[in-house]
C-alpha cells in the first residue's frame, strides 16, 4: 500500500466516523422523552436548534454515512454500476450536499442576530457539523479518496490538475470556514475532528506529489520532504516567475522616534517579576517596556523562517488556508470591512505581489465572505490595505503556533489596571495569542485592551506610540457607536494629528475652521508619550489600559501574547 | 379556494397531502405548485419549517412545527399577536395594552424575568424579523423595536427617550398621502408597510449586504412595483411577494431555495410570477422565511 492510500483509508474512515457520531447525537436529541419541552434544552445540546433542524442535520448524516458504505461495498466487491444507479446515486448526493448549505446558511443567519458573545453554542455547533458532513461529501467526489477505477472520482469531470486544485481549495475551504466562523464547536466532532481531517487531507496531498516524483520509499527523509514542500508551492505559481526569498523590507513611510521607550536586554521571569512589582510611581504602575534578545528561541526566527513568503505558504497549505483580513486603514474608517481570503490570494494581493504567482482561474464564487463586498465595489484606485490582524491564527493552524514560544513574562502574576480596575476580565487560563500581518501601513488605532500584552517582533519593523491611562480624559474615548460599545478606543487619529496621513472621512462629517484643528493639535501634541520602532527579535510589554497605536512600516508580522 | 407554492420544503411544509411513506429526501419546489384546494383557504402562520393553514374542514399543518407554536403560545402566534425573533427574543401582546418580552422560549417557559412596553394600544398585528419587532395599530400607528446595531431597521431616529430597545413610533408612516398604514410585513432585516390607499413603503437594511430594494434606506420610502397599486405584501428572510390591484403577482430578492418561483439566481428587479390559472383570481399571498404562497378563489365568486 503506497503512503497516499494509507492516509487515504484514514481519512474515509475519520468521515465514516463523523457521520457516525452526528447522526447518533441527533437521534438521542430526538428520541428524548418530551422533547417539545423547552425546559429539556440544554444550553450547549443542539437540541437548542429545535428538532426540525436537527432532524434535517441527521437525516444528511445517514446519508453521508450510506454514501460512503455504498462506495466502501463498490470498491471491494468490484460490482458495475449501472447508469440508472449512478444517476440516482448523483441526485441524492447533490441534494444532501443543498441541504447541507442549507442548513449552514440558517445557522449563519443566527450568527448576526445575536451579538456574538451572546450566540448560542449550538448554532455554532450546527454549522460546524454542516460543514463537517459537506467535506465528507466532497471528499467522497475528490481524487483524494479510494477510486473505484481511475477516472470515476474526479470532483466534475475530467482529472484535470486543475480541477484537482479545485477540489482541494474547496476541501480547505469548507472546513476552515467552520474552524473561523463557527470556532468549530461541538464536543465529539468540532476542531479535534477538523485538524485531524485537515491533516490526513495534507499528508494524502504531499504523499501524492511525491508519489509522482519518486517511489514511495523515499518520503521519509526530511531534506527531501522539505525540498518538495518548496517545489509544491513553487508549481503553485505556474507563470514561471521566480518567488522573492524574503519580504521585502522597504518601509514607504517611518516616523520619527521622539520619546524611546526603555530598552532591557533579555530579562529574566524573576526580573520581570520585580519590574512590574517595583515601578516608578506606584500611583501609575509599571510602565512600556521593550525587551531585546528574548525571542532567540523561536522557530520563527531561525528554523522555521516566517519572513520567507515561501515558508508561510507551504504551512498553510500551499496558501490555501482562509484567513480573516480587515481591508481599509483602521477599523474607525467609513468603508472599512472584514473579508475572508486564501492565505495565498493575501499574500499575493495584499502583501507582496511577487511572493507569489496568481492562482488558477477557476475561482470557488466566494458566498460565504464575513461581509460581502460593500456596495460600492468597483475596484479603488490604488489597493486598499489589508491586514490580517487580531485573529487566532495559532488556533487555527497548530503548524505555526510551534514556531513560537509562549514569553516567560506571561506567567509572571501582573498588577492591576492602575486607574480603573472594573476594566479587568475573568482570568485567562492560559495566555490568548492573536496574529498580526500586513503590508507597510497598516493601522490600529489608538486604543487599550483590558489585558496585559507582549507584543512580540517577527518580520518587518513597527512604530508603537503609548499614552499612560492617567490620560483617559484627553484621549477622546468614544462611546456606544452603532449599538456597539467602543470606549475603549479614541477618537484621535495620531496619523492625522501628527501630519504623517491625510485625514479621511470625518466622523460625524463636521466642518471644523482651522483654529479649531490647530487647537486640536496643540492639545494632542501638549500629552506626554513614549514610542519605538519594533525590531524583528524585540518583545514590547504594554500594560493593562496603556492605550496604543500601532502602525506597520515594512511588511509586518506580529504575535501578541494576552495575559491577566 | 386553491393554494399554490414554491421554495423550501425540506420538511415538506409546502405540501399537504401526504406523499408515500418513501424516505427519500424532497427537492425545494422551483415553480408554483397548486398544494391544496379547499371552499376556505386561510393562511395562519408559514415559518422556516412549518406551514398552518386554516380550512372548511379545519386546521391543516404541513412540516415540522415550530416549538412556540407547541405551546402555549400558538394562538397568539397564528394570530399575529406574539412573534419570535431571530435571535431568539419573544413578544406578546395581551390583547389589551401590554406587549410584554422575554429572552427565549425558555425563558418564558420558566416564567423568568421579562420586559413589559405599556401603552401599546389596540394592537392588530406583531411581527418578528432577524433582530426586532414592528407592531401595527388599528390606528395605523407603526411601533419598532430591537437591536441597535441595525438601526436602519428600526425606520426612526434613535434618541435617549425613544431608544432602540423600546417601542418606538415610526413618524414616517403618519399622515401619509393615500392614509393610514393597515397591513405590516417584516423578514430578514427588511421591512413593509401598506396604505389604505395601496402605497407600499419600506425601510431596513443591513450594514454589510446588498439590499434587496436598491433605494433601501432607515426611511420609509414608497415601493414602486409596475407603477400599480398593492393589495397584498409579505415578506421572507430575503425575498418580496406583493398582489397588486391587476391581479398579477411580483417577487423580488434571492432565489437560493425556489421561493420567488422563477428560474432565476435572484431577482435585482420586481419581476411577475407568471401565474394565470384559468378561472382563478389570485387573491392573497404570503412568504415564509424562504418559501413563497399564492392563495386564489374561483373567478366566478369574486
Amino acid at each position: 500500500m503506497t503512503t497516499a492510500t494509507l492516509y487515504k483509508t484514514q481519512l474515509i474512515k475519520h468521515c465514516i466516523e463523523a457521520a457516525s457520531t452526528i447522526h447518533d447525537e441527533c437521534a438521542k436529541i430526538l428520541s428524548a422523552k418530551d422533547q417539545y419541552d423547552p425546559v429539556v434544552i440544554t444550553e450547549t445540546s443542539l437540541a437548542g436548534c429545535g428538532p426540525a433542524l436537527v432532524d434535517l442535520l441527521s437525516r444528511q448524516a445517514n446519508i453521508v454515512h450510506s454514501l460512503y458504505q455504498n462506495e466502501g461495498q463498490t470498491a471491494s466487491s468490484k460490482v458495475i454500476i449501472t447508469d440508472q444507479e449512478e444517476t440516482r446515486t448523483l441526485q441524492i448526493y447533490n441534494l444532501a450536499l443543498k441541504r447541507l448549505e442549507d442548513i449552514a446558511s440558517i445557522a449563519y443567519t443566527k450568527f448576526y442576530a445575536y451579538l456574538f458573545k451572546d450566540l448560542p453554542v449550538y448554532w455554532r455547533q450546527l454549522y460546524t457539523d454542516a460543514r463537517i458532513l459537506k467535506f465528507c461529501l466532497l471528499l467522497l467526489r475528490s481524487p483524494y479518496t479510494i477510486q473505484r477505477e481511475p477516472d470515476i472520482g474526479s470532483c466534475h469531470d475530467a482529472v484535470a490538475s486543475t480541477h484537482k486544485h479545485d477540489c482541494l481549495d474547496e476541501l480547505v475551504r469548507t472546513l476552515d470556514l467552520a474552524l473561523i466562523l463557527a470556532g468549530a464547536a461541538g464536543e465529539r466532532t468540532g476542531r479535534g475532528w477538523i485538524d485531524r481531517a485537515l491533516e490526513l487531507l495534507r499528508l494524502i496531498w504531499v504523499a501524492e506529489s511525491e508519489d509522482g516524483k519518486t517511489s514511495a520509499d523515499d518520503d521519509n527523509r526530511p531534506s527531501k520532504r522539505a525540498k518538495l514542500v518548496e517545489d509544491l508551492v513553487a508549481s503553485n505559481t505556474g507563470d514561471g516567475r521566480v518567488p522573492i526569498a524574503t519580504f521585502s523590507t522597504n518601509e514607504p513611510f517611518t516616523p520619527p522616534v521622539t520619546h524611546p521607550i526603555k530598552k532591557l536586554e533579555a530579562l529574566s521571569i524573576d526580573e520581570f517579576q520585580t519590574y512590574m512589582d517595583r515601578p516608578g510611581d506606584p500611583k501609575l504602575g509599571p510602565g512600556p517596556l521593550i525587551i531585546r534578545n528574548s525571542l532567540n528561541e523561536w522557530p520563527a526566527l531561525s528554523t522555521h523562517p516566517w519572513n520567507r513568503p515561501s515558508y508561510l505558504l507551504s504551512q498553510t497549505f500551499g496558501g490555501r488556508r482562509l484567513v480573516p483580513v480587515e481591508i481599509g486603514r483602521s477599523y474607525v474608517d467609513e468603508g472599512w470591512g472584514q473579508k475572508l481570503i486564501t492565505f495565498g490570494e493575501f499574500m499575493r494581493e495584499y502583501i507582496d505581489h511577487t511572493s507569489c504567482s496568481p492562482v488558477s482561474s477557476n475561482r470557488i464564487s466566494n458566498n460565504t465572505q464575513l461581509n460581502p463586498e460593500p456596495h460600492n465595489s468597483t475596484t479603488p484606485p490604488h489597493k486598499p490595505t489589508a491586514y490580517l490582524a487580531q485573529h487566532q491564527l495559532f488556533t487555527q493552524l497548530p503548524s505555526l503556533r510551534n514556531d513560537i514560544l509562549i514569553p516567560d513574562y506571561c506567567y509572571t502574576l501582573p498588577p492591576p489596571h492602575p486607574t480603573d480596575p472594573s476594566i479587568a476580565q475573568p482570568e485567562l487560563s492560559a495566555p490568548l495569542l492573536n496574529a498580526w500581518f500586513g503590508p507597510p501601513g497598516t493601522i490600529s488605532p489608538l486604543h487599550n485592551d483590558p489585558y496585559h500584552n507582549v507584543l512580540a517582533q517577527v518580520v518587518g519593523r513597527k512604530y508603537v506610540r503609548l499614552y499612560a491611562p492617567l490620560f483617559v480624559s484627553r484621549l477622546a474615548a468614544r462611546g456606544r457607536e452603532n449599538g456597539v460599545e467602543m470606549g475603549n478606543t479614541s477618537t484621535l487619529d495620531v496619523g492625522v494629528l501628527e501630519g504623517w496621513d491625510e485625514r479621511a472621512g470625518e466622523d460625524g462629517g463636521e466642518l471644523e475652521n482651522a483654529e479649531a484643528i490647530e487647537e486640536k493639535i496643540a492639545e494632542f501634541k501638549a500629552l506626554p508619550f513614549v514610542d519605538c520602532i519594533l525590531e524583528p527579535g524585540d518583545a514590547l510589554y504594554i500594560p493593562i489600559g496603556w492605550w496604543h497605536y500601532v502602525r506597520g512600516l515594512s511588511v509586518s508580522f506580529s504575535v501578541s501574547f494576552w495575559w491577566n | 379556494m386553491n393554494l399554490y407554492s414554491a421554495g423550501f420544503n425540506a420538511w415538506q411544509q409546502l405540501q399537504f397531502s401526504s406523499l408515500s411513506d418513501s424516505k427519500d429526501e424532497l427537492d425545494d419546489i422551483a415553480s408554483f405548485q397548486r398544494v391544496l384546494s379547499d371552499k376556505l383557504i386561510n393562511i395562519q402562520y408559514a415559518s422556516l419549517t412549518c406551514t398552518i393553514v386554516e380550512t372548511s374542514t379545519g386546521i391543516r399543518y404541513a412540516g415540522s412545527v415550530d416549538e412556540g407554536v407547541e405551546t402555549g403560545l400558538k394562538q397568539k402566534l397564528l394570530s399575529s399577536k406574539a412573534a419570535v425573533a431571530g435571535n431568539g427574543v419573544i413578544a406578546i401582546y395581551d390583547g389589551h395594552d401590554t406587549i410584554t418580552q422575554h429572552t427565549s422560549l425558555l425563558q418564558y417557559a420558566e416564567s423568568g424575568t421579562s420586559q413589559v412596553f405599556p401603552d401599546m394600544h389596540n394592537i392588530i398585528q406583531l411581527i418578528a424579523y432577524e433582530t426586532g419587532f414592528v407592531a401595527l395599530s388599528g390606528d395605523g400607528e407603526v411601533w419598532t423595536w430591537g437591536d441597535e446595531r441595525y438601526a436602519a431597521t428600526l425606520g426612526r431616529e434613535i434618541t435617549a427617550a425613544s431608544p432602540a430597545e423600546r417601542p418606538g413610533l415610526v413618524g414616517d408612516l403618519q399622515d401619509l398621502p393615500s392614509g393610514k398604514i393597515r397591513k405590516i410585513a417584516a423578514g430578514g432585516y427588511t421591512l413593509l408597510a401598506l396604505t389604505e390607499g395601496h402605497d407600499l413603503y419600506a425601510w431596513g437594511g443591513h450594514p454589510a449586504r446588498q439590499p434587496i430594494l436598491e433605494w433601501l434606506s432607515s426611511s420609509p420610502s414608497p415601493v414602486d412595483v409596475d407603477e400599480s397599486d398593492i393589495l397584498d405584501c409579505s415578506m421572507g428572510e430575503t425575498h418580496i411577494i406583493v398582489l397588486n390591484m391587476a391581479g398579477d403577482v411580483y417577487v423580488i430578492g434571492e432565489n437560493t431555495n425556489g421561493q420567488l418561483g422563477l428560474p432565476l439566481e435572484r431577482a435585482t428587479k420586481w419581476t411577475m410570477v407568471p401565474l394565470c390559472p384559468e378561472e382563478e383570481a389570485i387573491v392573497g399571498v404570503k412568504a415564509g422565511q424562504r418559501s413563497s404562497f399564492i392563495i386564489t378563489k374561483n373567478a366566478h365568486f369574486i
